[in-house]
């Protein structure tokens, strides 16, 4: 291997599957643990069947795929920006072949679960006489990794496009700013791509969920979509902590009282989710459904910061904290009792930020 | 009068101050002592932006039971302030200015007095170190403060800044305003008097 390519994968594609263990399990659990041991092969047998020949749901397993690659582009970008990993910047002396070629194989590392389960499904499609289904797979897999090592090449070679660079309009703000916008600026002016990818990924979850089709109206299916949605939040809400920490440490001295403080940090919160809302709105989700998503949105979001004022930041730790807390929320929302656990996590947030916002050590 | 009382505080095991009784009374203090002997913390500590064991009061106004209350009589600043480079000064004057009931003619005045009224309107971003530091004091003498807690207020600013700042203090000092700083320069030699000293050595803090 080589130093360039082995310097990527202890510091990329290593974390990357640290980071997402969590994340992993779930899925392995989802796609094989449910089933019955007798039943694996012919679950999967039928599950690539359909997707070799419909194209409707071909188009949502490539949905699927475009969502695991936003979140492995998002996080490579986020791992770019670390301060520890600015050396990495060296790579854009490489010639542009082998600095491709070096990202490539980082991508394609971490692109690694998709591709293997691909395998079969190319193997099943020739085998089945399912030829252009089958290949555009493999073209698709080809497009998600040249174009996301294209990007991140590019990232690398010119760095200082990044601060001209927003997927966002720059708003002039007349009036004093609060603090939310203090909050809200951070993202937008120094980690766009994180928040448009964010915001992406979760909206194309929540349209993704509603395009199961049902008999009836069930707002459980809108919720866990935007469940998925909320749980891709948990680099924003670390990096928003983060900044807190460095740059907003004076507003630990205003004279500001907690309960404000609180009431200030839900509407960071429920600010963000604006796209959510519009997008539930958008999919005809009930007023009082939509009003209960929204609670239960943000409360979900609040609890996770105020989590993080219990010791120093760490994003291992946080990982594992909001995979649980997804893991927790996804079954009581299946079993239809999200509201009490909404009450529980609106009391929980208050009593973290209560007890532990002073005791926190900057 | 601010009192500390029982003060403790450890990084780790290390314990960096051990204060049993200490009171600050009106007027001007500088805080002495050699690198990491805990002067910084001190002032974080009585700013109410780190944790600490014991208790700190003005007057009647406990840091810990009256934390809103107790904000608003302190000003903090550290000695390398950073703040959001994408705000600009003018959004940061106005926050205080909101948050500590300061008047215009206060910012005016101080934005005058520090020169800053050219840059104030630019992200904070593009400022070197000691334009940020001017803004920081500038901010620090905002609204109505009791004490004004200082660490390293001469560090970063330039030679023309430090008469300025003096007689800030000397004015803001006349009219009530009772000052804590730490400097490793000779505040001797500003001609800024009386000052009482102190200094942190082995976690105590004693009066020279």
């Amino acid at each position: 291997m080589l130093p360039v390519t082995k310097v990527l994968v202890s510091i990329i594609v290593k974390k990357f599957y640290e980071r997402n263990a969590g994340l992993f399990f779930f899925i392995f659990y989802l796609m094989f643990a449910i089933v019955e041991p007798n039943q694996i092969v012919g679950f999967h047998r039928s599950l690539i069947y359909g997707t070799l020949s419909s194209t409707v749901f071909l188009l949502v397993v490539m949905g699927v795929w475009c969502l695991y690659a936003i979140k492995y582009l998002q996080f490579i970008l986020v791992e770019f920006d670390q301060p520890q990993n600015k050396f990495l910047l060296e790579l854009s002396k490489l010639s542009p072949s082998k600095l491709f070629w070096s990202i490539l194989l980082t991508v394609t590392l971490v692109y690694e679960p998709v591709l293997i389960y691909s395998v079969f499904i190319v193997f099943f499609g020739f085998a089945s006489h399912h030829y252009w289904p089958t290949i555009a797979v493999i073209v698709f897999h080809s497009c998600i990794l040249i174009s996301t090592s294209f990007l991140l090449a590019r990232r690398l070679n010119l760095p200082h496009e990044k601060t001209n660079f927003s997927f966002f309009p720059t708003v002039r703000w007349p009036w004093p700013k609060p603090v939310p916008i203090f909050y809200i600026s951070q993202l937008v002016n120094q980690l766009p791509t994180v928040l448009f990818f964010t915001k992406a990924f979760s909206v194309f979850a929540i349209y993704g969920f509603m395009q199961i089709p049902l008999d009836h109206y069930e707002p459980r299916v809108a919720l866990l979509g935007l469940l998925i949605g909320l749980a891709s939040h948990s680099v924003i809400i670390f990096e928003l902590r983060k900044f807190e920490d460095t740059y907003m440490r004076f507003l630990r001295g205003m004279p500001i009282s907690l309960p404000e403080r609180f009431l200030k940090m839900a509407l960071v919160y429920s600010v963000l989710l604006l796209p959510e809302i519009g997008m539930l709105a958008l999919r005809g989700v009930h007023v009082l459904d939509l009003t209960g998503a929204v609670v239960f949105a943000t409360a979900y979001l609040t609890l996770i910061h105020c989590k993080l004022f219990q010791s120093e930041l760490n994003m291992g730790k946080h990982t594992n904290w909001t995979l649980g807390l997804f893991l927790i929320s996804f079954m009581l929302v299946l079993f239809n009792i999200y509201l009490i656990e909404t009450v529980l996590m609106w009391g929980l947030a208050y009593f973290w930020l209560n007890r532990d916002y002073y005791r926190y050590e900057i | 009068m601010l009192s500390i009382h029982k003060l403790k505080k450890q990084y780790g095991s290390h314990l960096i101050l051990d204060v049993d009784l200490l009171q600050f009374d009106s007027g001007l203090y500088w805080v002495k002592g050699a690198n990491g002997s805990g002067k910084s913390t001190l002032l974080k500590i009585l700013g109410g932006i780190i944790p600490f064991q014991g208790e700190i009061e003005i007057g009647s106004t406990s840091l810990k039971k009256q934390t809103t209350e107790y904000r608003r009589l302190v000003s903090y600043v550290e000695a390398e302030p950073l703040y959001p480079p994408f705000l600009t000064g003018s959004d940061l004057i106005s926050f205080y200015s909101t948050t500590r009931n300061a008047s215009k003619e206060q910012v005016k005045e101080l934005t005058e007095k520090f020169n800053i009224q050219y840059f104030v309107q630019n992200p904070i971003g593009t400022y070197s170190s000691g334009m940020v530091k001017k803004l920081s004091l500038v901010l620090a003498f905002l609204g109505n403060p009791k004490y004004i807690l200082l660490d390293e207020p001469l560090v970063t600013i330039d030679k023309d800044s430090v008469p300025i700042l003096l007689a800030l203090v000397r004015k803001y000092s006349n009219e009530g305003m009772n000052f804590i700083f730490t400097s490793h320069q000779a505040f001797e030699a500003t001609g800024l008097a009386p000052i009482q000293e102190l200094e942190v050595k082995n976690a105590r803090v004693c009066f020279r």
